[in-house]
């Protein structure tokens, strides 16, 4: 029994590695049916070297990804199959037991290197998915378009690290102009500036 | 404890002695003043009358110590006739709403006196080791 | 420069050498300054009257929907009197959303020394910065004062001044320290290529007092930029249309915006930009007549948004033939006596002197008289056939 379980497992994260996406829980099942978009997958050549190690585990998250990386994979056919047209975030689901989530999400999903949980979130669980303020495509994913804010924990299910670094992220993309807000309005008083001359004259 | 407003809480007497003085905010070592104006005999983390202004006496990344003042209220309350602590009133001599206060100028000389000593000590001991 | 080498190209023949040189002159440098002080000219009642106007009042655009933390609406039953007066105070409210920032010299930091006691040097080893926070006060009138370490007593340089008028009482938006999009070259070259002008200069108003360097550089670069990607469009209806088009005016260089403006088919605009423009160079040219006619012509920003507010009311049915046949062609007969009128005066600019892309400018006052002919075409058609009787 044991044998074949194993057996079963190394199949199934052998489809998860080929299909990138290591533990998109939401989207095991299509990924199973379109295993061509790896091909498209931008990561294919930096994989390359470090397939044998972290093949074998696919809950190493070392590697660091280089924004680069991450900003075509938001752009490629493998993103695209994976979550179509929704946000990143749209799919997942918390895992808790009871009616009532915890107020909070977990502190981190991430242990020393590893993902140290069954449903980590959904920034963690896709290693491509990278939090910086270049990244404008996946940071725009997070804002309200209502109020402009960026979107609370208890909606994304962000653990509370990548929340962090997302509020981060998002306020250093603002502070270079490559996201933009509405910037409050500003009334002048023209007499502050041309003198009390002029407002008499109006 | 939340901060009261900066036009006190503070109950006081039509004639009894008023005080234009610092109040120690802040933290252990880090110190931050408000100017306050209170009644005399009261501890200085009683409600006061009203808070005047600021002072925060570590110096910011500019080398400036920052100081608010609100001039109106401390004319105000110095034509009512309250009194000044001193180290309030050398803050205000400082800057330029009282006459420079004599401690100031004491201060001032005892530092140049201070920094001439050591740059004597200095002298004498580049010398020697020339 | 391309520009420039483009334009020479165009008008070899007749252009003024004069005014080639000061375009490029204009166009290459990107910290265009005022060389003298432009508050008389732009604070002038005429010249804020033209500016206004050319801003134009689109609703849509200045009651867009903005990303902020509140932006609840309500929503209530009213009679038609009442809807009608609510609408001319929202249109209050848009001109005040519209109010331009105001265009004035660079103000030079001046050493304002209040005492110099020697007697003080080194009564502490850092200087000490006094603000009044008196109450009631405006930014300008708040007096900082600063102790130096040698005993001198005097008004701060006016970087402090800011400084500590935003640490004391902060103006929403503003931040502390210089944002990385102003002080990165790249990152404010992107933005501006990216077309993201009014949130630039949105920002800029924010950061930025009207009468520091950076706030004239970054302006003028925006506006250069903006000149020469010519996505002029996207400032109309917005409160940087005013001192765009001012400073075009002041530099000499409107014939982009003038392009863009015929092309549009605001006429009446054009027609003011050139009257801006003589009336900063003092050109001798009569303009006032042409002006006051047009503006007989032209219903006022509110009577327009109230026509279409009623007309927004009215069941089809209601509305009268001839009402219907303006609406198909979108313009009415005073609308063409205007047009005749405002070309007349256009193409005498574009004859003279002054104007540098003529080719350009020419064609597309052709296209628009061919294009008004067939329209002016068809709407006398529309009421011949319809028999309304003509006025």
């Amino acid at each position: 029994m044991l044998p074949l379980a194993r057996g079963i497992y190394s199949t199934l994260t052998q489809i998860t590695r080929n299909s990138r996406v290591s533990l998109h829980t939401a989207s095991a099942q299509h990924c199973k049916a379109e295993p061509a978009a790896e091909n498209e997958t931008p990561a294919e050549d930096e994989e390359g070297e470090n397939a044998k190690d972290s093949a074998s585990d696919p809950k190493d998250r070392k590697t660091v990804i280089p924004v680069e990386t991450s900003i075509r994979y938001l752009k490629s056919a493998a993103y695209k199959t994976t979550y179509g047209d929704e946000f990143v975030w749209t799919q997942y689901r918390r895992n808790h037991k009871g009616m009532f989530a915890p107020r909070k999400t977990r502190k981190t999903c991430i242990r020393q290197g590893k993902i140290s949980t069954g449903n980590p979130c959904p920034i963690c669980r896709d290693e491509y998915l990278v939090l910086d303020y270049r990244n404008t495509e996946l940071l725009k994913q997070f804002i309200s378009p209502y109020s402009g804010q960026v979107l609370s924990y208890s909606k994304t299910g962000l653990c509370q690290k990548s929340h962090l670094r997302l509020t981060v992220a998002v306020e250093q993309a603002r502070d270079c102009g490559l996201i933009t807000y509405d910037v409050p309005f500003r009334e002048y008083d023209y007499s502050e500036y041309y003198g009390k001359k002029e407002d008499s004259k109006q | 404890m939340s901060l009261s407003p900066a036009s006190g809480i503070g109950r006081f007497y039509k004639h009894s002695a008023k005080i234009i003085r610092f109040v120690r905010h802040g933290c252990a070592n880090r110190p931050f003043y408000h100017i306050v104006v209170m009644e005399r005999r009261k501890n200085q983390h009683q409600p006061v009358i009203e808070q005047v202004g600021s002072y925060d006496p570590m110096p910011n990344a500019t080398n400036e110590r920052l100081v608010a003042l609100n001039t109106e209220r401390i004319r105000y309350w110095l034509g009512k006739g309250a009194h000044m602590s001193d180290p309030a009133a050398e803050l205000l001599g400082i800057a330029g709403l009282l006459p420079v206060h004599p401690r100031t100028y004491m201060n001032a000389w005892r530092n140049r006196k201070a920094a001439a000593e050591a740059a004597a000590t200095e002298a004498v001991k580049s010398a020697e080791t020339a | 420069m391309l520009i420039v080498r483009h334009l020479r190209k165009l008008n070899a023949p007749q252009r003024l050498q004069l005014n080639v040189d000061q375009t490029r002159r204009a166009l290459s440098d990107a910290n265009l300054q005022y060389d003298k002080d432009p508050q008389p000219l732009f604070t002038d009642a005429e010249t804020q009257r033209l500016l206004q106007s050319m801003t134009q009042l689109q609703l849509e655009k200045v009651f867009r929907k903005r990303t902020v933390a509140d932006n609840s609406t309500e929503t209530k039953f009213m009679t038609t009197a009442q809807l009608e007066k609510e609408f001319l105070l929202t249109i209050e409210k848009a001109k005040k959303l519209l109010q331009m920032p105001p265009v004035v010299q660079i103000k030079p930091d001046t050493e304002r020394v209040i005492s110099k006691d020697p007697a003080l040097k080194d009564f502490d080893d850092s200087k000490y910065v006094f603000t009044d926070i008196s109450f009631g006060l405006r930014p300008s009138e708040r007096k900082v004062v600063v102790r130096d370490v040698d005993g001198t007593l005097s008004y701060a340089p006016l970087e402090t001044q800011k400084r500590m008028n935003q640490l004391y009482f902060p103006l929403d938006g503003r931040k502390s320290y210089t944002p990385r999009m102003f002080s990165d070259k790249e990152l404010l070259q992107r933005c501006l290529d990216e077309h993201k002008y009014e949130f630039v200069l949105d920002r800029l108003t924010v950061q930025y007092e009207p009468y520091e360097t950076e706030f004239h550089n970054i302006s003028a670069k925006v506006f250069t930029h903006l000149n020469e990607s010519k996505q002029f469009d996207l400032l109309r209806s917005t409160r940087h249309f005013g001192p765009m088009a001012f400073f075009y005016a002041w530099h000499r260089c409107i014939d982009d915006l003038l392009y863009d403006m015929i092309r549009r088919d605001y006429l009446y605009n054009a027609v003011q930009l050139i009257a801006l423009s003589y009336k900063i160079h003092k050109v001798p040219v009569e303009y006032g007549q042409t002006l006051s006619q047009l503006e007989a012509l032209q219903p006022t920003p509110a009577e327009r948004a109230l026509e279409e507010l009623r007309s927004c009311l009215q069941k089809p049915s209601e509305k009268g033939i001839e009402k219907e046949i303006h609406a198909a062609i979108g313009k009415t007969e005073q609308d063409f006596t205007a047009d005749e009128l405002s070309l007349k005066f256009i193409e005498q600019y574009i004859g003279s002197e002054h104007a540098l892309k003529k080719v350009q400018l020419e064609l597309a006052v052709q296209t628009l008289k061919e294009l008004n002919l067939e329209k002016l075409q068809l709407f006398k058609g529309l009421k011949k056939a319809h028999g309304v009787q003509a006025s």
